[in-house]
């Protein structure tokens, strides 16, 4: 039940969103969500800041720095920001702790099983996009999702 | 008159047992012949359980090569687990599929001779024209791996794509398909193949080999969470 509210609540305030700023355009509602609105980052990351996924949503209240960490003194001086990629300096087990600090691994194990064998070597954005409006990874087809076992596992 | 039957009983006990020597050894060497005349090859399949991920491409691939319908599968990986502490867990992966026996329990029984052992390539398979759909096989196979085929009405299993793959001159689509090349396919009969050399390097096991199936699936144990001394 309460993961049934988790997911269904906040897609359902968004869906009123949508509706309630009745435009043609889908891209410019989101960008109203407040996550967008937080001028300390976008003023910046106008082109690669915006975000239109399930966390990005106004019922959830989460801000860029919740998962990204604290601004600190970036962009000049020191922080303690962290990317999510294969190529971000912050290690996999950095990385899967700014998920971990919401999501139960009880519940993600149940989810899918491949959570387990990779919480500490592949970071979660490995297979995981939060920023477009929908994770490619939802509702993946059973050969796109082989193809993504593939493209690290393959020996030669 | 009690001498005489005496000899001739032991006489006659004697060329009894000479035509049964001769007739045997006949039979035995008239066995030999037959083997070496038709069974050029003994295909087998090694599963490396270690190098398995569990990612179903197999599967996958032998549902498309061998147009098997939705709902049942002449192939699947059996994930067990997980075993060990959250974040260093694993899985254990078993192939379930037809273990080619030489034992063939399901040939012994089919009525109608749909299920056959083909003698030159070691390779167990159906005749769906021939089959009627008794469950037979499916009752006697001990790995109960076989199915009534919804769309043939046919009993099937895995044939190691012997009229598909096989005969186009590939490997098996799993074989292909493996991303980790955790199976090997080939002819236990030629020393020099790589399932002999496998084989031969690594240990491994068969499942339910006491029952004297003596099945041509080989499997490598994965070795993770085993006891280490």
């Amino acid at each position: 039940m309460s993961k049934i509210s988790k997911i269904a609540l906040p897609l359902l305030t968004s869906i009123l969103v949508v509706f309630s700023f009745s435009s043609p355009m889908v891209k410019a509602e989101t960008s109203e969500l407040k996550m967008n609105q937080n001028r300390q980052c976008i003023m910046c990351h106008k082109k690669n800041g915006n975000m239109y996924g399930l966390h990005a949503n106004d019922a959830l209240g989460q801000t860029c720095q919740d998962c990204h960490g604290d601004k600190g003194k970036h962009p000049r001086g020191e922080s303690d920001l962290i990317g999510f990629s294969q190529s971000s300096p912050a290690t996999v087990e950095q990385q899967t702790a700014a998920c971990m600090s919401c999501h139960d691994q009880q519940e993600l194990s149940e989810a899918d099983w491949t959570h387990n064998v990779h919480s500490n070597k592949v970071n979660c954005a490995g297979c995981h996009q939060l920023h477009p409006e929908v994770d490619p990874i939802i509702g993946i087809s059973e050969s796109k999702r082989i193809a993504s076992c593939v493209s690290c596992h393959e020996s030669k | 008159m009690k001498k005489e039957r005496r000899q001739f009983i032991k006489g006659a006990c004697a060329s009894a047992f000479g035509v049964a020597c001769v007739s045997g050894l006949g039979i035995a060497k008239s066995n030999a012949h037959k083997d070496k005349n038709e069974t050029n090859c003994k295909y087998a399949l090694i599963h490396d359980e270690n190098k398995c991920i569990g990612c179903d491409a197999c599967s996958v691939a032998c549902r498309e090569a061998n147009d098997v319908p939705d709902g049942v599968s002449r192939l699947e990986i059996e994930r067990e687990g997980p075993f060990g502490e959250y974040p260093n867990q694993f899985y254990r992966f078993t192939r379930k599929s037809c273990q080619q026996c030489e034992g063939k329990p399901c040939v012994n029984v089919c009525p109608t001779g749909a299920a056959y052992h083909d003698p030159s390539t070691g390779i167990v398979s159906v005749d769906e024209w021939k089959c009627v759909g008794c469950l037979y096989c499916i009752a006697a196979c001990p790995y109960q791996i076989r199915f009534i085929n919804p769309v043939t009405k046919a009993a099937d299993k895995c044939d190691f794509c012997k009229e598909t793959r096989l005969k186009e001159g590939r490997q098996p689509a799993c074989v292909e398909a493996c991303p980790t090349k955790a199976l090997t396919f080939g002819d236990l009969k030629d020393p020099h193949s790589q399932v002999v050399e496998v084989l031969k390097a690594t240990p491994n096991y068969r499942s339910k080999t006491e029952l004297g199936t003596r099945p041509k699936v080989f499997r490598i144990a994965s070795q993770e969470g085993e006891i280490k001394l």
